[in-house]
């Protein structure tokens, strides 16, 4: 039922050597199931810690800003050469002033709404929780790339549900797509394809946790339920609805938050049975790391002989610490609320429109001035 | 319309395939124009002529007349120019030392054949490739008789292979026929007896049913051993003729420098069954414990024993990576590095 004493600081150890990469093949002899997981391009290239997060973010927004200015000038020496009384007279009022950017903290609360519209765009289609939860995490890694002053929102939400239906063996037809969503041209969302993947680095295969979810919900049976129950009040039943809670809870929290980017899946499954019902998770992750079962008294008299047997205790216990450590954490992380509004957003729309055509805006100004 | 007519009527003589349907049309490698077979014979039989197209000046060899394998015109002649290629540059894998000098043998043979079939540098790779063909042409002899004596070996391979399943067969067809036969011996004699002697008939009956039976089934040993000893002799011409390639150890393949780790992170819970390869009381899941008694489900292969091992795997394959410590050593030591050097 515990973890066999030899895996534990070989997994620890390896999971350093891989990271500074100068073991031999001939060094190494076992890859354990968290190295596979260090080879994953979710874990090389879409693993990130809060700080570097918010970094990119910013990274974005200022490239955001910087693109939608070149855009305006080039906009404005156009207009400037075909109305040149209306820019002799109000020349200074037909600056990039006028073109409201979109600081970080509004890009931040317009993508989160647009997350939720995600969510309705999937349930108006049907769709399984993995074309979801796929299209979700496409969506949020396209947004740390790019800019909404880039590309808007609206038709990169539909390109990627898209696009996610696609790689979830959910295939629809771009024309009945097309034909579900008022005033959208099917060139409109496979014109954006490419550049979404190319965002992506390629990289297609999401890990999400909801298997590693189910995986647990298996093994918390065989820890507490065999071969004789370990909690009195703990049956199948009560395990099975901790799951459905867990499942409600991943897809109401983790989905939208920052948590895929932070932690992996399994620790994100954990951290939705910890936050469901803390006292059997606690339970199971004792007896899975610090081997108290109900026979523990018999193995500590054993194995407190052995110093070697003690140490390993110790290390067990550490790895205990730091994994509940990182369950609290995602729970943070995943709970993290950001109010958004629909009006707001709708604003905000408005003028990731006109940012993004400011040849649009400029006509529009031009006419009011020479009216 | 028009098109498909033509398609069916020789343009030299006008001859309509709807009137003679046994028309056959032949395609000289030169031109690469159709003519019917009777043209070929009328016009060629006295030694090269003329093409008889119009504008087309190309002398053409009656030998040199064959038919035409491939519906498209220029895949015919793609076809026609990569095997004189190839017959020049005839390497293999194996003449090689890297499998990126090979790649880039490939790479100008394809050149070649598609410079050639485009009309770009004709005469230039021409001349390159005769010139080839002169200071090689020992070693292009040899990897062809290198080729066809392995391919001499495959087909003297196929024909023993051949010859030994065709005595089988008729061993077994001879077996089945010496049973007919003994059969209706037997048959004629039980009558006779019936006959002739006052033995009861019924005790006489049962005598005879009881012979059959075992009569029958050691026919179908012989039979069965018989094949046996043939199959093997099958068999062990193949291996004569691979001549051993399968010796030496052989060197599991391991893709992450290192074996998965054999200490599993978990147990499976249930005890195998025994008929279907699966596992038995197992995990509570309703759902997924019905999909284990639908027929459909396991006839395609389907087991619950992955499914929730696939379940658990996923289940601790990276829970112990701490992303936040991890890559914060990363960057860490992305910082450090170009400040060292």
């Amino acid at each position: 039922m515990t973890i066999p004493a030899t895996t534990r600081p070989k997994a620890s150890e390896s999971g350093k050597s891989s990271k500074d990469g100068s073991l031999t093949p001939s060094e190494k002899k076992y890859v354990s199931s968290d190295d596979l997981y260090r080879h994953s391009s979710q874990y090389n290239l879409w693993s990130f810690t809060q700080a570097q997060l918010d970094e990119m973010r910013r990274a974005a927004n200022e490239k955001g800003r910087k693109a939608a200015l070149q855009r305006f000038e080039a906009a404005r020496s156009s207009a400037e050469a075909e109305n040149p009384a209306v820019f002799a007279a109000h020349g200074e009022e037909l600056t990039s002033n006028m073109l409201e950017l979109i600081t970080y903290e509004e890009e931040q609360v317009f993508l989160r709404f647009i997350c939720l519209q995600i969510i309705q765009i999937c349930a108006h289609f049907n769709m399984p929780t993995q074309v979801r939860a796929t299209a979700m995490s496409f969506f949020r890694k396209f947004y740390l790339v790019h800019s909404v002053m880039e590309y808007r929102p609206k038709n990169v939400a539909y390109t990627i549900v898209f696009l996610a239906a696609k790689l979830e063996n959910y295939f629809i037809l771009i024309e009945s797509f097309c034909t579900r969503i008022p005033k959208t041209k099917a060139a409109d969302i496979l014109g954006l394809e490419f550049e979404v993947l190319q965002t992506l680095q390629f990289t297609l295969l999401v890990h999400h946790p909801f298997r590693p979810l189910w995986g647990f919900f298996l093994d918390f049976q065989l820890a507490l339920l065999h071969p004789s129950p370990v909690m009195y009040d703990v049956s199948v039943d009560t395990i099975g609805k901790l799951y459905d809670q867990a499942k409600t809870w991943l897809n109401e929290y983790a989905l939208l938050s920052d948590a895929p980017f932070m932690f992996t899946p399994p620790q994100i499954a954990l951290a939705a049975f910890y936050d469901c019902d803390k006292r059997i998770t606690d339970r199971y992750l004792r007896l899975k790391y610090l081997s108290e079962g109900p026979d523990s008294m018999e193995t500590i008299a054993e194995e407190e002989e052995d110093p070697a047997v003690s140490k390993h205790k110790q290390t067990q216990k550490e790895q205990y610490d730091i994994l509940v450590k990182t369950l609290k954490r995602c729970i943070v992380v995943a709970k993290q609320e950001l109010p958004t509004s629909r009006e707001e957003s709708a604003k905000i729309d408005e003028r990731c429109f006109f940012i993004l055509s400011p040849q649009k805006l400029l006509k529009k100004k031009i006419k009011a001035f020479s009216a | 319309m028009e098109d498909e007519r033509s398609n069916d009527m020789c343009p030299v003589c006008k001859t309509d395939r709807y009137l003679s349907p046994n028309m056959r049309f032949l395609i000289n490698p030169e031109c690469y124009h159709k003519i019917c077979e009777s043209c070929v014979d009328r016009i060629f039989s006295l030694g090269p002529a003329k093409c008889p197209y119009p504008k087309c000046n190309k002398t053409l060899r009656k030998n040199k007349f064959k038919n035409q394998l491939f519906e498209d015109i220029n895949i015919e002649r793609e076809v026609d120019i990569r095997k004189r290629v190839l017959a020049v540059y005839n390497k293999i894998e194996e003449d090689f030392d890297t499998l990126q000098d090979y790649n880039a043998y490939l790479e100008k043979i394809e050149e070649m054949v598609y410079n050639l079939t485009n009309n770009i540098n004709k005469e230039e790779i021409e001349k390159e490739i005769s010139q080839y063909q002169t200071e090689h042409n020992i070693e292009i002899l040899e990897r062809a008789t290198r080729e066809s004596q392995k391919n001499e070996d495959w087909t003297k391979l196929q024909e023993a292979q051949e010859t030994l399943r065709q005595a089988k067969l008729q061993l077994i067809k001879d077996k089945e026929e010496e049973g007919v036969a003994e059969q209706k011996q037997r048959r004629l004699k039980l009558v006779e007896l019936l006959q002739n002697s006052d033995v009861d008939p019924e005790e006489l009956m049962k005598q005879h049913r009881a012979e059959t039976s075992q009569r029958s089934s050691q026919r179908e040993r012989d039979i069965k051993t018989l094949s046996k000893q043939l199959e093997e002799k099958i068999l062990q011409a193949a291996v004569n003729a691979q001549g051993g390639v399968e010796a030496g150890p052989q060197t599991p393949f391991t893709p992450f420098c290192g074996d998965r780790n054999q200490f599993s992170n978990y147990t499976l819970l249930g005890k195998p069954a025994n008929d279907l390869v699966d596992i038995t009381d197992s995990y509570h899941d309703p759902y997924v414990n019905k999909l284990a008694q639908n027929r459909e489900y396991l006839g395609s292969g389907w087991r619950l024993k992955t499914v929730y091992e696939r379940a658990l795997d996923e289940a601790f394959m990276g829970l112990n990576c701490f992303i936040d410590i991890e890559k914060a050593e990363q960057s860490q030591a992305q910082d450090s590095a170009p400040l060292a050097t």
